[in-house]
């Protein structure tokens, strides 16, 4: 069959082509009514709220402010709380007399139609009695600072120590050592679908259907039964075609309890659609933390050590734990020998948007400030970017590569397998790194700034607990396979058909996935963190795997030959030695049902072709990528033109490198927005200043480069089908990989890039910023 | 705040039907074609006509459905994605979609669908530099671009040939 492999075109892709997807705003019930959500508009404040005015306009059916809900739903539950997070705050649904940043929710109008319910919005009257907003993230941890809350003793969140050796020695006997204080500031996944809820109580079934666009509906069924008090079987969560995830989707927001809680007390079908402005300043960021960290090497530039400290913006409260912070703190010393670690991070509260991951998950950051100190170091020492980079790298014969101490899921961080020297080669390869620099130099006599950058990473990937399939052959011999791990673009539909098509020897277009309906399975965890293809895939083979057995064992029988004579293909079961002699997989699961009335004819398989399997992997496996970029500088406009982009993967084994060549280009397009363009701003009083796609930018068709990609592959030995996570892959390296190559390309002007994003006007800045050769201050 | 009452009655031709409505004058036309038409392919992704999810084309003209209003299009012709695909199956830029992999959630795919099928009536053997720039209005943040321009450049040499083969019979 040879489906896995394979560059198959999706089976996706004829609804969503013609304009017959059904996305979460094109679900409509009969007598639906429309929910806005009123907003704050202040970033930490005392508030009164009066909705008489609302409440009276025609047409408005309720007003919901924090009063109006149950005990039980007040909250906003953490729903993967963290022992290392020592002080959590989740936020409130509504607003319960005090906002701490600007959007969180206040009130809920419910109307006939949403014209009505934003015009209502505009009648709900807030008194704000404002409070010191804490911004600014380093001032956020001095003694006069004020407080994001108020019964915290101060704005840390927590602080989490990652060490291994003794970093302090190995500083003390070390050649050299580099200094950096480095920014990376806060962006956004900003999906092109926002958010949305519908919600339902089914009074035939008796419980509460809801429609949204979660990456993580069964956490969403546990936290809505919990504030609706009911127990989960009395909770449905769907998800319909999803308009990308990026991460922050993976989370339970205030409104995923909000609407089916309004559609509970009201018994009416409503519905709630984020509008993009919503969608900018409430739905979760990413990325800003401040590092200052120093590696230490030998003379020859060998890593001795890194050690340093850096605060990471939490924003109002902690919805994911310290899952973004605990990511960069593990993922610094990437793939390169780092024997030494000595890191703290502070998690600080602060007036803004709260934060949780989005694509990539502190590992872009990691990357970035790790490569930023190769690159110091290289200049230090007068070695070449890609010598020192191949010098400290684990070699293949390393892995499994122990780390040195404990990763995000509690295990010891060990590198499965991997081989980044050899990417790294093939990247050079493809550069022609001898001949480019030398094109480079000769460039630069003619007043053309050329640079390269290189960057490596790793991505732990592929997480437990478990993902659950089931899956059935029907009576027709066509397969089904029902799953928990819903789409948001990644094709799911397409790359599990090719796992199980070849198993069960059915052409692919015979294969039908289902997912995003928690009656599917009974449990799941949800897509994130680049695990849905390894974890729910791994179970799509073992599932495949039973059911060919229990096939083979049913042709058996009715071959009257041993079951290990027997192969499935083109849709039968076959004797190996004689494909002519055959039976169709409609006949076995014909035999397996038996007839209506009389006992079943072969009662040791049990009755029917279906099975489920789960499959749990001991702990992720890793990803690993190398990234270099050929970029041109015009010094008089500081305009960056991206010559060429090469990315140099390794997932693995790859279901589908069609597929996975989309994932890589897209990560790498929003790793481009991270580097030049996208940041949401705040005033100093937490006023958002980007609260619309004219100030919030992100990469068009004129700014991602062609991406020039090549995949080596060294199996994960964690998981039956050898594969690693491509999810993320493509983001993580950029900012590190584009710095690298403008700085390169300005050496002359004396540029040190040490803040991403970097703008061409922050650009045109340093390179005239006689004082200071920094983007430091990057505003 | 003004009133939200007055109405207005549109005829108005949608994908070369004609429909008579009765219209709020604040009414969208994104949302006329989505809740009043039932034609949910048109998307709404900013409401701020940036990020072109919405694109249609009014008499031939690329639009943002979210900042045109349904009362201002009456006597007009509008084509949605609904519209692109004909009796004989689906339009070249949208067979050159799925082969090429051009979308993966798909949220943003109807407006650039619309896009580029304008751009190809416009421009037959477009530059990569020209698809790159008729599409710089429209967002997507899954694929990168790098597949839609590659599939709008296939679509581009698809319908040139079946123009070729139309003349020479």
């Amino acid at each position: 069959m040879g489906q896995f492999g394979k560059r198959q075109v999706r089976a996706e892709d004829d609804r969503l082509i013609t304009g017959r997807g059904c996305y979460i705003d094109d679900i409509t019930l009969p007598n639906m009514a429309h929910i806005v959500v009123v907003r704050s508009q202040a970033a930490h404040a005392r508030i009164t709220v009066d909705t008489s005015d609302a409440r009276a306009l025609d047409g408005v059916i309720a007003v919901f402010t924090a009063e109006d809900l149950p005990e039980a739903a007040r909250i906003l539950p953490d729903c993967h709380p963290n022992p290392a997070l020592t002080n959590p705050r989740g936020p409130s649904v509504l607003a319960n007399g005090l906002v701490r940043y600007v959007g969180e929710p206040i009130a809920a109008i419910v109307a006939e139609n949403r014209y009505i319910a934003e015009d209502a919005a505009e009648l709900v009257q807030v008194d704000y009695e404002t409070e010191a907003a804490v911004i600014d993230l380093e001032k956020a941890l001095t003694k006069q600072s004020a407080r994001v809350h108020e019964d915290l003793p101060s704005n840390l969140a927590a602080l989490i120590n990652i060490a291994t050796g003794n970093a302090d020695s190995a500083f003390a006997k070390a050649h050299c050592v580099v200094k950096e204080r480095l920014e990376i500031q806060r962006g956004a996944g900003q999906a092109m679908e926002t958010r949305g809820v519908v919600a339902h109580w089914n009074r035939f079934e008796d419980r509460m259907v809801v429609w949204n666009v979660s990456q993580v509906p069964y956490v969403h069924r546990t936290a809505i039964a919990n504030a609706l008090g009911l127990p989960e079987r009395q909770v449905q969560v769907q998800n319909p075609d999803v308009g990308g995830g990026f991460g922050y989707k993976g989370l339970t927001y205030t409104e995923d309890i909000l609407v089916p809680v309004v559609a509970r007390q009201l018994d009416r079908p409503v519905k709630w659609i984020e509008d993009r402005r919503e969608h900018l300043i409430a739905s979760y960021h990413e990325r800003t933390q401040i590092h200052e960290l120093e590696m230490a090497t030998t003379e020859d530039g060998t890593i001795l050590g890194i050690r340093g400290r850096f605060y990471h913006d939490t924003g109002a409260y902690t919805p994911w734990g310290p899952v973004v912070p605990l990511l960069t703190a593990v993922n610094i010393p990437g793939p390169y020998r780092v024997p030494n670690y000595a890191v703290q991070c502070d998690i600080v509260y602060t007036n803004t948007t709260p934060v949780a991951p989005v694509r990539g998950a502190g590992r872009p950051q990691a990357c970035y400030v790790t490569e930023r100190l190769l690159d110091r170091v290289g200049k230090e020492l007068g070695i070449d970017p890609a010598a020192l980079r191949k010098r400290n790298l684990i070699t293949a014969e390393e892995y499994p590569y122990d780390v040195g101490f404990i990763s995000r899921d509690g295990t010891r961080r060990t590198y499965d397998s991997g081989n980044v020297p050899a990417l790294l080669d093939r990247a050079l390869e493809i550069l022609d790194y001898d001949n480019t620099l030398a094109d480079c130099a000769k460039l630069r006599t003619e007043g053309r700034y050329r640079g390269i950058g290189i960057a490596c990473c790793v991505e732990d990937t592929g997480l437990g607990p478990f993902e659950e399939v089931g899956m059935s052959i029907e009576a027709d011999g066509s397969v089904t396979v029902r799953m928990g791990t819903p789409s948001q673009g990644q094709g799911q539909k397409t790359s599990f058909a090719q796992v199980a098509a070849d198993i069960l020897g059915v052409p692919f277009d015979k294969v039908k996935v289902l997912t995003g309906n928690t009656d599917l399975v009974r449990y799941s965890i949800g897509t994130f963190a680049s695990r849905a293809g390894v974890v729910t895939g791994s179970a799509v083979s073992i599932a495949a795997n039973q059911l060919k057995e229990r096939a083979c064992a049913i042709g058996a029988v009715l071959l009257q030959t041993s079951p290990e004579e027997l192969d499935l293909k083109d849709g039968k079961v076959v004797l190996k030695a004689d494909e002519t002699r055959s039976i169709d997989l409609a006949q076995i699961v014909h035999t397996s049902l038996g007839e209506s009335g009389n006992p079943l004819p072969l009662p040791d398989f049990g009755p029917g072709m279906s099975t489920t399997a789960s499959f749990s992997p001991p702990t992720n496996t890793f990803a690993t990528g190398c990234h270099a970029a050929l970029v041109e500088v015009d010094p008089a406009t500081c305009k960056v033109e991206i010559l060429r982009y090469i990315a140099v993967e390794d997932f693995g084994n790859l279901i589908n490198p069609l597929i996975v060549d989309g994932q890589v280009i897209g990560g790498v397009s929003l790793g481009v927005g991270n580097t030049f363009f996208e940041k949401a701003v705040y005033d100093s009083e937490g006023q958002i200043l980007t609260g619309t796609f004219m100030d919030y930018l992100v990469a068009t068709s004129m700014d991602v480069p062609r991406v020039e990609i090549d995949h080596l592959s060294t199996p994960s030995p964690l998981n039956p089908l050898g594969m690693k996570g491509a999810g993320q892959g493509g983001t993580i390296p950029v900012p590190a990989v584009i710095s690298s190559a403008v700085e390169n390309a300005l050496e002359p002007f004396g540029v040190h890039l040490c803040a991403v994003p970097f703008s061409e006007s922050d650009l045109f800045q340093n390179l005239r910023n006689d004082d200071s050769k920094s983007t430091r201050k990057s505003a | 705040m003004n009133t939200p009452s007055k109405r207005t009655q549109i005829s108005i031709t949608v994908n070369g039907k004609t429909y008579s409505r009765d219209v709020e004058a604040r009414r969208t036309l994104a949302d006329f074609l989505r809740e009043d038409l039932g034609l949910t392919g048109t998307h709404i992704g900013c409401e701020h006509g940036a990020c072109g999810a919405c694109t249609v084309t009014v008499d031939g003209m690329l639009a943002r459905s979210c900042l045109t209003l349904a009362s201002q299009m009456d006597g007009c012709e509008i084509r949605t994605v609904e519209g692109l695909s004909g009796p004989n199956g689906l339009h070249p830029i949208q067979a050159a979609f799925k082969e090429h992999h051009a979308l993966q959630c798909g949220y943003c795919t109807p407006g650039f669908l619309v896009t580029a099928a304008a751009m190809l009536e416009e421009t037959q053997d477009p530059t990569e530099g020209q698809v790159r720039d008729w599409l710089s209005g429209n967002i997507c943040r899954c694929t990168g671009y790098q597949f839609i321009v590659d599939a709008v450049l296939s679509a581009a040499e698809t319908m040139r040939s079946e123009t070729e083969e139309r003349d020479a019979s």
